[in-house]
């Protein structure tokens, strides 16, 4: 076999189960949002339902939400992870015996689905949850449920937090392996240059980890942005994000609401493309260098 | 960069160690300020040590180091001005050569016009002045060496320090960085620490030579003292010296190339030389020269050199050696490092 169409023919099997279910979901729900192959028999082009898109209050609100939660998660859980990262990386400086166990405690989170820590956060920060009780039992609160409402809440708090538990760690991992790569001698060459501990951090290991970080981050971000099983148990009913609303208009009794849902959904991947784009834009001009996407 | 900075270095009966395994006893060096000393040993014998603790890289476990009056042992490495080049370049990869020359000014906020001007008369100096814009993987080893000397010159330094910084190189660029070094340093007065395994390097580069044996300074001084007047068995035999035993049981140290090799029928050698009846083992051809390893009569394998005759394997020959030419050891001296 020629070199060159080695990797094609090994990835073929691959390729085209992917390709058949995934592209031609794809395509089957872009040729019906715009009208085409309808259930309900109707067949003529239209782009009425992403017109619509446009004066739906509901989406433009889910959409803000969603944008919201995906910034806000993505931007704590880098802070967060970076942080660990550093913090386990500079320890290691001392004995790596040291931080062992903190590294072993780093990576439990990553093992576990994202459905067990939002039912985690649940059991916890909910009116009747744990943290309530304890407070009550504490005198903190004169009741259970005068605890502050941390899930199902307007500021989305409980997404938020069951995201940073989640993601955090996944980033300080990522953050970690690549610190780890960053030859120990740069640290001694910088330092003999006249480089302080932050200097050295800032000039030296923060740009040698900044492409792999920015391409970690994208991941968490695209991921939240289009998330459905966390917000749906941990936010509100309205505002919903955008992958609750998709799936909630998508599962609606009337055929009639399939086009519009279908075009929703693709306007949500098509939005979510279009923010990873202004995000590596915006982490070229940061990192000035390409990130490294998965 | 300017001279102004240069300081002495001196060390006080510095031990170093890592974690229990001591590496350093109780060295004690003085380097004038402008001056280049090489710390020369094997492998192993604690020099790249001396430099990381000179470097503040690492805490001595007792000793002090002195920058000309000043005490720098309780200094961080950041605070010594003593930048070091290592063996790899160790070129910070995501910025470009002007801007890792720059790095140690940007550290100390240098103001950019004043740090453009230094950045190009450092890159000028190591003949890199058109490559301030490239990244170090544009480089090649040679020119990534270069961009590391000029970092390390940039801030004028008090104290330069160079750990093998060419043993990853072939010949011909080694022999070009050592004139480049010697020259950059001369010009800019840098007191400079060179570390080295290499005797010839030591020997070119250097004014006065610092070996070190097994943790310790086993000899200072000009090359040529350690060609002509080893104070040790173990110094001898760094530098090459043939070793043999004396008739009274003592060490005879000789030379190579000062040896003479009498073969079969050939001519007797000068009144008053040393002659001993050897075994002809094998003779290399150097070139310009010949080397024969001979065994002496005691046992002894010792080698001669010069523009030698032929000789057949196995053939009766004798050693001829110049009184004045042979250094005397007592029979009790270590014949290795330890302990010299």
């Amino acid at each position: 076999m020629r070199p060159a169409l080695r990797p094609i023919v090994t990835l073929a099997p691959l390729a085209i189960v992917l390709l058949g279910l995934f592209g031609g979901g794809l395509l089957l729900g872009l040729l019906q949002s715009v009208g085409l192959f309808a259930l309900t028999g109707s067949d003529a082009f239209t782009l009425s339902h992403y017109r619509a898109l446009l004066n739906d209050r509901e989406f433009l609100v889910s959409l803000a939400l969603s944008v919201w939660v995906a910034s806000l998660a993505t931007a704590v859980s880098l802070l967060l992870g970076v942080t660990m990262a550093t913090a386990l990386h500079y320890g290691s400086f001392v004995g790596a015996s040291r931080t062992r166990w903190q590294r072993t405690l780093l990576q439990v989170p990553l093992a576990m689905p994202h459905l067990s820590l939002a039912l985690v956060v649940l059991h916890l920060l909910s009116p009747s949850g744990m943290l309530s009780r304890v407070a009550y039992a504490l005198g903190l609160a004169p009741e259970p449920s005068a605890f502050p409402v941390l899930v199902q809440d307007a500021a989305s708090v409980g997404i938020l937090l069951a995201y940073v538990w989640k993601e955090a760690p996944f980033l300080a991992v990522v953050a970690l392996t690549m610190l780890t790569r960053v030859s120990r001698d740069f640290d001694d060459a910088a330092r003999t240059l006249g480089a302080t501990r932050w200097q050295m951090w800032r000039r030296v290991h923060l740009p040698l980890v900044a492409p792999g970080l920015v391409s970690a981050s994208l991941a968490v971000f695209a991921y939240v942005f289009g998330a459905y099983e966390v917000p749906l148990l941990l936010g509100r009913t309205y505002p919903a994000m955008l992958g609750v609303l998709a799936e909630r208009r998508f599962s609606s009794v009337d055929l009639i609401d399939r086009p519009a849902a279908l075009a929703l959904a693709l306007a949500m991947s098509l939005i979510a493309a279009m923010l990873v784009w202004v995000y590596l834009r915006l982490a070229r001009q940061l990192v000035g260098e390409r990130p490294v996407l998965f | 960069m300017t001279s102004d900075s240069a300081s002495p270095v001196i060390l006080r009966g510095v031990s170093a160690a890592y974690g229990d395994t001591p590496v350093l006893r109780k060295v004690s060096l003085e380097i004038d300020a402008g001056e280049l000393v090489a710390l020369l040993g094997p492998s192993g014998c604690g020099k790249t040590t001396a430099l990381k603790v000179i470097a503040g890289l690492l805490a001595p476990s007792e000793g002090e180091v002195y920058f000309g009056a000043e005490n720098v042992t309780p200094l961080p490495a950041e605070r010594r001005r003593a930048p070091m080049v290592f063996q790899k370049a160790l070129l910070f990869p995501h910025l470009t050569v002007a801007e890792n020359v720059a790095f140690p000014l940007d550290v100390q906020r240098i103001p950019t016009h004043q740090k453009k001007l230094r950045v190009a008369e450092a890159l000028a100096l190591v003949r890199l002045g058109d490559f301030g814009a490239r990244l170090p993987r544009e480089l090649s080893g040679g020119q990534e060496q270069r961009v590391a000397l000029a970092r390390a010159i940039v801030s004028a330094p008090r104290v330069m320090l160079l750990d093998e910084p060419f043993s990853a190189l072939d010949e011909t660029l080694r022999g070009q960085l050592r004139l480049l070094v010697r020259e950059v340093q001369q010009r800019l007065g840098i007191t400079t620490v060179f570390v080295t395994h290499d005797q010839r390097e030591a020997a070119t580069m250097s004014s006065r030579i610092a070996l070190v044996l097994d943790g310790g300074i086993a000899q200072v001084g000009p090359a040529r003292d350690f060609f002509t007047k080893p104070e040790s068995l173990a110094v001898a035999r760094f530098f090459g010296w043939q070793v043999l035993h004396g008739a009274n049981g003592n060490w005879l140290a000789f030379r190579a190339e000062q040896a003479r090799l009498i073969a079969p029928g050939g001519d007797a050698p000068p009144e008053g030389w040393l002659v001993l009846p050897a075994k002809h083992l094998f003779t290399t051809d150097l070139g310009t020269q010949r080397l024969a390893r001979l065994r002496l009569a005691a046992g002894d394998e010792v080698e001669v050199e010069g523009p030698l005759p032929y000789v057949a394997p196995d053939a009766a020959v004798a050693l001829a050696l110049d009184p004045g030419c042979i250094r005397e050891f007592p029979a009790d001296a270590p014949a290795t490092a330890r302990g010299w």
